[in-house]
């Protein structure tokens, strides 16, 4: 069997399990053996890599605590910004719409008015003044018709 | 090695209780109460600290990391939906914090700096012995082993290290690697196959470099 087929048996071996051929492998192959030889080492130095973990400065969980309420803080001030924030948009947003309105609005009610005039001027007979000149109606119709705004 | 489960904590438990008890920490943690917080964090502080310890090599910076740690898990608690084990989802957030340690770090310097002189190897033939066991050994000895051990293990890449870590030191079985981790259990296993076969492939060049004839 080939070295490399051997993965398997390997992490049986590894697990202090039977692993039959990898035994009988062993036997014959000498780059194995000395595999074999490097993870029994490794073995006898995992219990040297092992240390008791740190012991924690008196002061850690009141550092904790204390970054904790800063974060707290932090988080509470941004929500508090974003909310303003959100408040001033909002009201800007209304106050622009309310702008737009007004002003739509406005062009509207002059432009019906134009209309208007310009169908009560239509009814009135074209009648010129003794003296040649236009009536105010007259004017106004014709102002309307060329689009200058009264 | 002693192996312990994931939801094992410090503190004296049966199994139910205990874990009834620390589900009512996580929900009262929840709700932001402090206490509860540190109660439940100080029943994994121990393994917590012991993990990043193990898989950093660098004790000094252990405290740190863990108050980074903590308050990451301050922070990402209320998104904790007791889907996981609380235990794994700390673990796994200590484990990410590492690897961001270890990046910042990098760009100060080599993690894989440590090269081992070839005159220190000759302890490691001892370890090669499968009669001699390091509790044999005398104190000098012993402490001349531990520091070419650690140097062979930090010239690890990090992803070794971090399974041989959980597996050899922390005494983690392969489910709970794998839920650390978020991988297959197969694919855990191939992991540290692979990663104990290049430790001991570094081992054997260096036993090599001190025989006669090398």
């Amino acid at each position: 069997m080939r070295c490399q087929q051997l993965e398997q048996q390997w992490e049986q071996w590894l697990e202090g399990r039977d692993a039959p051929e990898l035994a009988a492998h062993l036997q014959a192959c000498a780059h194995c053996r000395s595999v074999a030889e490097g993870f029994r080492g490794l073995n006898a130095m995992f219990p040297l890599l092992r240390h008791e973990p740190p012991v924690l400065a008196p002061g850690f969980w009141l550092r904790l605590r204390e970054r904790i309420e800063t974060t707290d803080r932090q988080e509470a001030e941004w929500a508090a910004f974003n909310f303003l924030a959100a408040r001033a948009a909002a009201a800007l947003a209304v106050l622009l719409l309310v702008l737009s309105l007004l002003t739509l609005r406005q062009q509207a009610l002059t432009s019906v008015t134009g209309i208007e005039v310009v169908q009560e001027a239509s009814a009135i007979p074209n009648v010129e003044l003794s003296n040649g000149e236009l009536t105010q109606d007259q004017v106004l119709v014709s102002l309307v018709e060329s689009d200058v705004k009264p | 090695m002693e192996r312990r489960r994931l939801n094992e904590v410090e503190a004296p438990q049966g199994a139910r209780p205990a874990q009834d008890e620390e589900q009512s920490l996580i929900r009262q943690a929840q709700k932001g109460d402090h206490d509860a917080f540190e109660a439940l964090l100080r029943r994994h502080q121990r393994r917590v600290l012991s993990l990043i310890g193990h898989f950093l090599r660098r004790p000094a910076d252990s405290e740190d990391i863990a108050q980074q740690v903590f308050l990451k898990v301050y922070l990402a608690l209320p998104r904790f939906d007791f889907r996981s084990a609380f235990a794994t989802w700390l673990y796994r957030i200590a484990v990410n914090e590492c690897y961001d340690h270890l990046r910042r770090q990098r760009a100060q310097k080599s993690a894989a700096a440590a090269e081992v002189p070839v005159e220190e190897a000759v302890s490691l033939e001892q370890l090669g012995s499968s009669a001699t066991q390091p509790e044999e050994l005398d104190i000098v000895a012993r402490t001349e082993l531990r520091q070419v051990a650690e140097k062979l293990f930090r010239r690890l890449s990090r992803d070794d290290r971090l399974v041989l870590t959980l597996k050899e030191l922390e005494g983690f079985s392969i489910e709970e690697i794998g839920q650390i981790m978020r991988l297959r259990e197969s694919t855990v296993k191939v992991r540290i196959f692979r990663a104990r076969k290049r430790l001991a492939e570094a081992y054997r060049r260096l036993v090599r470099a001190r025989s006669p004839g090398s």
